[in-house]
């Protein structure tokens, strides 16, 4: 296992926040998922996943994107106790999890005395085709956008990329840029966790460049003002999104210059 | 099985209380003129260029099915959609019949067989056929169409490009079973100087198309990006024409199926595509009358076709607030009250069908069970598995489309979770180094239709079929892409098989008679 920066200070972007919440553990491991059948209606079943050096179970449910069963996963989260009630596994959140080759044991374990957490949307989800989309108001500047991929997938994935991407598109279409780049990074450097090293494949960068450019035309950005990039060994981007810096080298930057 | 029409225009169903199946045909002698008792007219012939009412009633085993034209009575002589255009005597009518709720039930296959002696233009050898190369005039030679209503459909193999961009396959295809001996055939097969897979599916309804073609949400989140739009009018397009997404538009598919299913050579004009394309966006096809139930718009009900053709499409019914069926939502105070004065008029059977009918909206809306193995639905982040319910997928207004659009494979033609099938071919599909395996079924797969793949090339979607309209059901038996639910029943139970359902006997009958009246 590697402990992440164990304790992990200003991960706020405030001195005042970072004081209120003072420190955080993250952990990354890599496990085989366990799915508890807890019935608290729909998409309300409990992820666990054990950490093997110290058996410690996590809860991972709160991932976006969930564990398929038989397949060995790839955990990184911030330890958020308190809420065992509901799964039986130490609760990370917030949490990632990445889906790697190695097979798995398939497990389904009955609910037993745990509830589960009632499946509730995503604040910002996408808009259905009949609402009119508004373009993002001036003043209009050079951006970049970061679009974040799992452990070597360029899959852009359901309840986060589209809503992103979307806004992206928009202020491309309302800022008139002079050029869009899009520039597809891997994590090619060495990442160690259990053991085994979770460098991304160097195919991957292109194949997130290619797929954020599909996906940016198709919402009708123009590909002559397109430029594709892809470059390995990323910096990450501190502080990001969810504060789980190691996965923010996994991305696709989109550069508006205007 | 279709035997009788209504033309609703002339012969409305003012007493409906009074129907019962066994009473249809001696209704239909004392009605208005424009009533046909005689079976060999409720199929349409090519050229036949009688007119197409506005609104036409055609009988099955569950009661009666409409056809809705909603810009009115058309002239059907010389219009393309009912014309021979091809060189083999088909109209599109042929294969999307209106009794047939705008398919072709097995009922109708095997009636014109018996008819014609096998000679009408459905069984023609191109794909009315197990193989084109079989004796034509022998049954045998077309028992996939006369046993599962099933039509040969070539893909080509390597795919095509696909979305203007060329495809290399990620996988390998060994046939395994050939029953029909298609596709080891040197002509026709794998190693034919144009390389195909012959796969056999039911046609897909040429009705209540606004939905099929509507799209929610201009993403696809199956496939993790946005939808492609139409050129011409600059919208996302579904992809939920065909069952495998081979094309995007009802103009592609029409000049598709003239090429292929009417052996139509040359070009369409364009014009002639259009005023095909406006007729077949027109039809809407829904069950209005239950014989057990009664009117299926009586009471505060929306079922029929008309409800369809006034609702917006693409919308998504889930949750409390919007849930799936609320055409029935009249019914479910049954639940609450079934003495309550205003079911007073009805009689014991109705109301207990409609209870039925009832308790299946509800079931279908809330009974939860774990989805697994099901690509398409498990590998797109919910996980493998999520516990959901029917309404889950089944999710868009009035016809269970799936609003975020795309296939799934639910098991129906993959293995291990297909029911036997020795009359399909069976195909190995190796998934080649460097490419990821199938997301549940690993690097080998065994198939009778690779379905969306033929079309990808990639192995996640080995399988993935279309999510079908669900209105008009009880007209056109049997079910699935590759017809291998008999009845509305079988569905069901493939359900209750596949996912572990757990239902009594009792919610089983409830989901069929919620489905037989859609």
């Amino acid at each position: 296992m590697v402990r992440l920066g164990v304790i992990i200070a200003s991960l706020c972007f405030s001195i005042i926040s970072f004081a209120q919440e003072g420190t955080r553990e993250e952990v990354a491991f890599i496990s085989c998922p366990v799915y508890r059948d807890v019935d608290a209606g729909p998409k309300s079943g409990c992820w666990l996943a054990t950490e093997r050096g110290s058996g410690v179970q996590y809860d991972v449910s709160a991932a976006k994107s969930k564990p398929l069963l038989g397949q060995a996963i790839l955990v990184e989260g911030v330890v958020s106790p308190g809420n065992e009630k509901f799964c039986g596994g130490v609760t990370l959140e917030p949490v990632r999890v990445s889906l790697l080759d190695e097979e798995c044991p398939e497990h389904v374990i009955t609910a037993d005395e745990y509830p589960s957490r009632v499946f509730s949307l995503p604040k910002d989800v996408m808009k259905p085709t009949n609402v009119p989309r508004d373009l993002p108001p001036p003043p209009y500047v050079d951006k970049t956008f970061s679009v974040l991929f799992h452990f070597n997938s360029s899959f852009l994935n359901y309840q986060y990329s589209e809503v992103l991407l979307e806004k992206i598109a928009l202020y491309i279409k309302a800022a008139k840029p002079a050029s869009v780049k899009v520039v597809g990074y891997a994590a090619t450097k060495p990442y160690v966790v259990d053991g085994v090293d979770l460098r991304e494949e160097k195919k991957t960068a292109k194949a997130r460049a290619d797929m954020v450019v599909l996906a940016l035309t198709r919402l009708g950005v123009r590909q002559e003002i397109i430029r594709q990039t892809h470059q390995y060994r990323p910096q990450t981007i501190d502080h990001y999104a969810n504060g789980l810096d190691e996965e923010t080298k996994r991305r696709v930057d989109i550069i508006v210059e205007l | 099985m279709a035997f009788c029409i209504f033309d609703t225009n002339n012969y409305y169903l003012s007493n409906p209380m009074i129907l019962q199946k066994t009473m249809v045909a001696s209704l239909i002698l004392t009605a208005s003129s424009a009533a046909v008792a005689d079976v060999e007219r409720i199929w349409w012939s090519p050229g036949q260029g009688e007119p197409l009412n506005e609104s036409t009633d055609y009988a099955n085993d569950s009661g009666l099915l409409r056809i809705y034209n909603e810009s009115g009575a058309i002239d059907t002589k010389g219009h393309p959609f009912f014309e021979p255009l091809g060189s083999n005597g088909r109209a599109c009518v042929t294969c999307h019949q209106p009794a047939d709720g705008m398919s072709l039930s097995i009922d109708s296959v095997r009636q014109r067989w018996k008819a014609t002696d096998g000679r009408d233009p459905l069984f023609a050898a191109i794909d009315g056929s197990d193989c084109p190369n079989l004796p034509q005039g022998e049954e045998k030679s077309h028992s996939l169409l006369l046993n599962y209503g099933l039509i040969r459909v070539p893909r080509p193999w390597p795919p095509q490009p696909y979305l203007g961009k060329p495809i290399e396959p990620q996988f390998t295809i060994d046939v395994v079973r050939d029953p029909t001996g298609c596709n080891t055939s040197k002509n026709y097969g794998l190693n034919a100087k144009e390389p195909a897979i012959s796969v056999y599916r039911r046609p897909r309804p040429v009705a209540n198309l606004k939905f099929i073609t509507a799209v929610g949400f201009p993403f696809e989140p199956k496939d993790g990006l946005p939808l492609p739009i139409n050129p011409k009018t600059g919208e996302p397009m579904s992809g939920n024409i065909t069952a495998d997404r081979r094309v995007w538009t009802i103009e592609e598919q029409t000049r598709d199926a003239l090429r292929g299913h009417l052996e139509f050579s040359g070009v369409m004009p364009d014009e002639v595509i259009e005023e095909m394309v406006a007729f077949q966006m027109q039809i809407y096809a829904a069950q209005q009358f239950d014989f057990k139930g009664g009117d299926l718009t009586s009471d505060g009900a929306q079922g029929g076709p008309q409800y369809l053709a006034q609702a917006d499409a693409g919308v998504l019914n889930s949750g409390r607030r919007l849930p799936m069926w609320t055409e029935f939502d009249a019914w479910l105070e049954l639940l609450k009250n079934p003495s309550a004065e205003k079911f007073g008029h009805l009689t014991e059977e109705q109301k207990a069908f409609r209870l039925s009918v009832a308790r299946g909206v509800m079931l279908f809306r809330n009974r939860t069970f774990l989805v697994k193995d099901s690509a398409g639905i498990t590998d797109m982040g919910f996980g493998n598995p999520v516990r959901n319910d029917c309404n889950f997928c089944h999710n868009m207004t009035r016809t269970g489309m799936d609003v975020a659009p795309g296939q799934v494979d639910l098991g129906t033609t993959n293995e291990p979770f297909a029911d036997p099938a020795p009359h399909l071919p069976l195909f190995k599909l190796t998934c080649k180094p460097g490419f990821a395996p199938h997301p549940h079924l690993g690097r080998e797969v065994f198939t009778r239709d690779p379905g969306l793949a033929l079309t990808t090339g990639r192995c996640k979607d080995i399988g993935k079929i279309t999510i079908q309209n669900m209105r008009g059901l009880s007209a056109r038996a049997p079910f699935f892409s590759n017809g291998l639910s008999e009845d509305i029943r079988g569905i069901v139970d493939y359900y209750v098989r596949r996912y572990q359902m757990n239902l009594t006997e009792q919610e089983k009958q409830d989901l069929t008679n919620l489905m037989s009246v859609l």
